[in-house]
């Protein structure tokens, strides 16, 4: 059952699995839907009734793309025109689709100008394996003063 | 359910030369683009005959800090007590103000109104724009990962070269294309072809006393990386629309009202708005836009009329990869065709089906929240054959297109046009 002034999966949740280093789907206990990122409400049938599942962050590139002008937060790690970063699109095993950080070395071109990453070329189709990277967010208090909490970021390695 | 229950016209059409501009305010760039407009109306108008604004704004709560720029711009119109809204879908904020205007006509809610776009986005530096554009993509699942505005759609030009083989070439051809044309726009931000820009870039080298490039041409030029390096892979700098201050405005009214102010007014005959999710990763296809079909198949309903009977189109080509895209979303040519027809020429000024005559969002600029209205002040001056200089068609334009999206595709906006 499902409370009605609560849903069951809240964004949060996916959130924190990640900071402890589990990748979550939604599992709709109504149609059987299954969604990667974990949804708050099932995108098919729009039951609040779903489940979290565990996956596997395995998969292979469906898209990609090396960028040089990044955002802030990208920029504020070291990244630029002449470092810059790569992201991924995966697939998962059953399809399901997730964006995120591609790496294991720099990022040159090729002499058909065409990205390699520690020397490997990146390449829609190539398998990719997930990982959680630690970061420190630091949290500015209402009241002033600053915390700071442990979290992770998923990002993808090629296999 | 899909019809206009009036026929809307449009009267006047006009906007503010686009570019980079220091000294000018939202307020400013809407007041030029408003007087533009009024100038283009050929009899008869008094605006105190406008009954309301629709004004497309995607941010200048972060671009300027100032917020709720409706009744700011109404004010400046003469328009004030009358109604004034804002509407927001990111890049398509205008198309879509675009729209709410034909409804309020169609509706009978009211007979005239004006609709406008504005965007101020040159005061920030680039990392504050880059953060601002990423903002109208999912900021939890995308932009945490790293994602910026260049790098969505350069992902869907990774996937279009995997499936379709779309070479690298395809989108500087794009590129080149949208120059040329917007070099006969005095509008126009960047008004120079790449050949133009590659021979100022090698009379600046000489006169340093640098040594002299050796670009053969301006393909050789899009494929030096120092002078047209990857904003993000496979989407270069000559690839990427440009960061733009300017403004555009409309009149539509009913039927009726349309003769009293010209005898040559622009019919709006289809609308069409759809949707797509919010981060790409959920779509069922990376290279095609569900809004986009979706919005299309409403407006060429609605309008009576097929893919083929659109002779000339504004299409938004925020990215090179985004045109391509497009090409096929609308049904001009199948997805695994677009490039052979980029080859081919036949979306040149003097193709078959001539796209963005204006110069597109990559010569002419993209000043987010005005783009929607800027692409119908193109077709008003296209059709009417009123476009300046020559970049005018050889040919009558009886039926014409504007496509207008929001972010990554979350939002689309199409409107057929018709003598």
């Amino acid at each position: 059952m499902v409370d009605i002034t609560n849903l069951k999966v809240y964004t949060k949740d996916f959130l924190d699995g990640i900071d402890n280093k589990v990748l979550y789907g939604s599992k709709c206990q109504a149609c059987g839907n299954f969604e990667v990122p974990a949804k708050v409400i099932c995108t098919k049938c729009q039951s609040p009734d779903l489940e979290l599942v565990e996956v596997k962050p395995e998969g292979k590139i469906a898209a990609f793309t090396c960028i040089g002008v990044g955002t802030t937060h990208f920029v504020q790690k070291g990244y630029s025109m002449k470092k810059p970063y790569c992201v991924v699109i995966v697939e998962l095993e059953n399809g399901q689709m997730i964006s995120g950080q591609l790496i294991g070395g720099d990022i040159t071109y090729d002499e058909n100008q065409d990205p390699l990453i520690g020397g490997k070329p990146i390449k829609v189709g190539a398998p990719v394996v997930g990982e959680y990277e630690e970061y420190i967010e630091v949290i500015e208090g209402k009241r002033g003063g600053r915390q700071e909490k442990k979290r992770c970021r998923l990002v993808f390695r090629l296999k | 359910m899909g019809k206009l229950m009036r026929k809307i016209a449009m009267v006047g059409a006009g906007m503010s030369k686009f570019g980079a501009f220091p000294d000018k305010n939202s307020r400013d760039l809407f007041g030029e683009a408003f007087i533009n407009c009024l100038q283009s109306i050929d009899k008869n108008f008094d605006v105190k005959d406008i009954e309301a604004l629709y004004l497309g704004n995607y941010s200048s709560d972060l671009f300027e800090g100032q917020g709720h720029l409706a009744p700011m711009c109404a004010e400046l119109a003469g328009l004030t007590p009358k109604p004034a809204l804002r509407t927001e879908n990111a890049c398509a904020s205008s198309g879509i103000a675009l729209r709410e205007g034909i409804l309020a006509i169609a509706s009978g809610m009211h007979d005239l109104v004006l609709v406008g776009g504005v965007e101020k986005m040159t005061d920030l530096p680039t990392a504050g724009v880059t953060d601002t554009l990423a903002s109208a993509a999912d900021r939890i699942f995308e932009f945490h990962a790293g994602v910026t505005f260049p790098g969505l759609y350069a992902m869907m030009g990774s996937a279009h070269m995997a499936k379709y083989g779309t070479k690298k070439e395809d989108f500087m051809l794009v590129g080149i294309k949208n120059h040329n044309n917007g070099a006969l726009n005095p509008f126009a931000q960047m008004n120079k072809s790449v050949a133009d820009i590659m021979k100022s870039k090698i009379a600046k080298a000489e006169k340093q006393g640098k040594p002299k490039p050796a670009w053969k041409d301006e393909m050789d030029f899009l494929h030096d990386l120092s002078a047209n390096p990857y904003i993000a892979y496979p989407m270069r700098l000559f690839d990427c629309s440009l960061v733009t201050d300017g403004a555009a405005c409309v009149v539509l009214c009913s039927e009726e009202l349309a003769k009293k102010f010209t005898d040559t007014p622009i019919y709006i005959v289809g609308t069409g708005q759809g949707s797509e999710t919010f981060a790409i990763h959920d779509r069922p296809s990376l290279t095609s836009l569900r809004s986009a079909r979706s919005a299309a198949q409403m407006a060429y309903k609605m309008a009576g009329v097929e893919p083929k009977d659109i002779q000339i189109a504004e299409v938004h080509d925020c990215f090179t990869i985004a045109e391509l895209i497009a090409m096929a979303d609308l049904g001009f040519w199948k997805p695994e065709e677009v490039a052979q027809a980029v080859r081919d020429g036949e979306t040149a000024l003097d193709g078959s089906k001539p796209l963005n005559t204006s110069g597109g969002l990559k010569s002419k600029g993209h000043p987010v929240g005005a783009t929607g209205v800027a692409q119908s002040v193109e077709i008003f001056k296209q059709m009417r054959g009123q476009a300046e200089g020559k970049r005018q068609v050889k040919f009558d334009v009886e039926c014409a297109l504007t496509h207008n999206v929001g972010g990554s595709g979350g939002s689309c906006v199409v409107h057929i046009y018709k003598k």
